[in-house]
């Protein structure tokens, strides 16, 4: 039911959609290159 | 739809908070992932907000649209758009019920079909997948529509679909009314002719919900809507709230998740921490 590209990708990704052969979603995937940690939001308060 | 360029694309997106602005109260400070719905999120002061009719909020971009998407490792968001990810929903699997989702959860939500009612969803493509998914969970009689019979069948019978209807070689609304005609029409395909079809599946009061952008005209006799009191309507995503009802019925009823996404989670569990735009 979901395909998976990576960001770089994108253009691959919306070109099958639009071409209708997606079944039946593309969805892009990345890694996080954040300089953030994945901190819980609550503590931020 | 107006585009201000330069923009980044991408409508649906998932990931974490970062940073919070000063001055955000409430949304952001109790769940640890979060998606950005299509609808970036309402004002709270225009006309509508005020009258508590959010998705219609006239201050409101989409996301990607009018407001910078998730084709990106970072985004800047609107608090009031944001929808809580489930601990149990993958990022991959959340994605796509955003807009998709959100927007036929939230059209069987409020329909005035009730449970045991026949439902139809004609088009099982992007949206229609989904509405048949909901509609079988939401415990209705569902009638899957889509053109071609074989595979696409017995896909609709997986998804949950009670019934199958291939609109190349049936009259639609005759199968319909053989099956005791529908309370509700999803029209999730982009052709004001399927919605027209779909009318005549019709029983009296029933009523055709339409999905599909099209700006192709919806052709209906006022006869019908007096003498059989149909409806003929719209529907739009829905509140970020209706998000987060959208994004926990699916984890709860395991709607949209894509068993491979399942199993690399359980595998590593990398797929939730990455970035999904």
């Amino acid at each position: 039911m979901i395909e998976t590209m990576p960001l770089e990708k994108a253009a691959e990704a919306y070109s099958k959609m639009m071409s209708g052969k997606a079944r039946f979603r593309m969805v892009l995937t990345m890694t996080s290159a954040s300089p953030f940690p994945a901190v819980t939001p609550w503590k931020l308060r | 739809m107006p585009i201000a360029w330069p923009r980044v694309p991408g409508h649906e997106a998932v990931g974490r908070i970062e940073v919070i602005g000063s001055g955000v109260e409430g949304a952001g400070r109790w769940a640890n992932a979060w998606a950005w719905a299509s609808s970036a999120g309402s004002c709270g002061y225009c006309e509508y907000c005020r009258d508590g009719d959010l998705v219609n909020c006239i201050n409101q971009g989409y996301t990607g649209v009018q407001q910078d998407g998730g084709y990106a490792e970072v985004m800047i968001a609107k608090a009031s758009g944001l929808i809580a990810v489930p601990d149990d929903l993958s990022s991959v699997d959340a994605a796509p019920l955003l807009c998709a989702g959100l927007t036929t959860f939230s059209a069987l939500r409020n329909s005035p079909a009730r449970a045991g009612d026949l439902v139809a969803v004609f088009g099982v493509g992007g949206l229609g997948h989904l509405g048949v998914q909901y509609g079988r969970r939401m415990g209705f009689e569902v009638v899957a529509i889509d053109r071609g019979g074989g595979d696409r069948a017995e896909l609709s019978k997986k998804l949950g679909a009670h019934h199958y209807i291939d609109s190349s070689s049936t009259d639609v609304a005759k199968a319909l009314q053989a099956l005791g005609g529908a309370q509700m029409v999803l029209a999730t395909a982009q052709a004001g002719k399927a919605v027209a079809a779909a009318l005549g599946g019709l029983r009296r009061g029933g009523v055709v919900i339409s999905l599909g952008a099209s700006d192709e005209p919806i052709e209906l006799s006022a006869f019908d809507l007096l003498f059989r009191q149909l409806g003929v309507d719209g529907a739009l995503t829905g509140t970020s709230k209706a998000g987060d009802a959208t994004l926990r019925f699916s984890a709860m009823s395991e709607v949209g998740r894509d068993d491979r996404n399942h199993a690399a989670r359980k595998g590593g569990g990398s797929l939730l921490e990455d970035d999904v735009g």
